[in-house]
């Protein structure tokens, strides 16, 4: 890729900003499911502990 | 199918699947940025712009077919009331929200140079707007009410009656003058662009796919949790 070209700064824009929304979008997800899975965990965890 | 609707075997095959779909998400992504900002050669027309189409094709392709994907899992809840479909399609959405907004960016900045204008009121980005906006109704009548099989009611309808506009923005090229340009790699008759630019942008097509693929998994194993972990706080309050 030539980046003395005209309009690189169009092309880099286009890159940074999907890298920037498909990183964001994948750490989202993946942040809320550990999150989701461990409470959903210790939930679990202290009805069980709770039963009689 | 029917063997999937149990959610501990569906969390099961997807827990096994999903390094090697990330994997191969990596990989094919790796490849493609290769093809796309190395191996392919400048348009002779549009110059090193061209390299735009690599992230905004597969993000346009990606839109349609995640929201046909949330379409055709609501239909299968309404029809066949596969536990996991609703699932299914409510994690769907935010990651198809996510791909329209980066076709309708990168569309944008990949307009400004060659048409000269940021957007303009054309068919084909009216009708991914209108997607954008269907997918944001998608999502908010989850988010708005509480009840989820009220909620899960009300989506699967507006899925379904918004997936009326999967196919007009396909055809919107071809059915109004347009700005944009026509389908130029899945068209009747073949592609017509060079196999030097073909192959990269196939292969970002696949490793978009894959992204979605394990994104989609883990958010519905998150969706998973998150009714378990409504239901173990009902049965507390009712144990309470």
């Amino acid at each position: 890729m030539d980046l003395t070209a005209p309009h690189t700064g169009f092309v880099a824009a286009a890159y940074g900003i999907s890298a920037l929304v498909l990183v964001g979008l994948a750490a989202f997800i993946l942040m809320r499911d550990r999150k989701l899975r461990a409470e959903a965990e210790a939930l679990g965890d202290r009805r069980t502990k709770d039963a009689p | 199918m029917q063997h999937l609707a149990n959610p501990a075997r569906f969390l099961g095959i997807a827990n096994a699947a999903l390094p090697f779909v990330w994997a191969a998400a990596v990989a094919c992504l790796a490849v493609g940025l290769y093809g796309a900002l190395a191996a392919a050669p400048a348009d002779y027309q549009q110059g090193e712009t061209v390299r735009i189409m690599f992230v905004h094709v597969p993000a346009a392709w990606m839109a349609l077919l995640v929201y046909t994907v949330m379409a055709a899992a609501s239909a299968v809840a309404i029809v066949f009331r596969h536990p996991l479909a609703d699932v299914a399609a409510k994690a769907a959405a935010p990651i198809g929200a996510a791909f329209c907004f980066l076709a309708l960016a990168t569309g944008s900045l990949w307009g400004k140079p060659m048409w000269g204008a940021w957007w303009v009121w054309d068919a084909r980005l009216t009708s991914m707007f209108v997607l954008l906006l269907l997918y944001l109704g998608y999502m908010a009548i989850w988010q708005a009410i509480e009840e989820p099989h009220r909620a899960a009611q009300i989506a699967r309808i507006v899925a379904l009656v918004g997936f009326v506009n999967v196919p007009i923005v396909k055809f919107s090229v071809d059915w109004w003058n347009s700005l944009h340009q026509p389908a130029s790699v899945f068209r009747l008759g073949g592609p017509t662009i060079d196999i030097s630019i073909l192959w990269p942008l196939l292969v970002m097509g696949l490793a978009y796919t894959l992204l979605f693929l394990a994104l989609h998994l883990v958010a519905m194993r998150s969706e998973i949790a998150a009714r378990k972990i409504r239901q173990l706080r009902i049965a507390r309050i009712g144990v309470g």
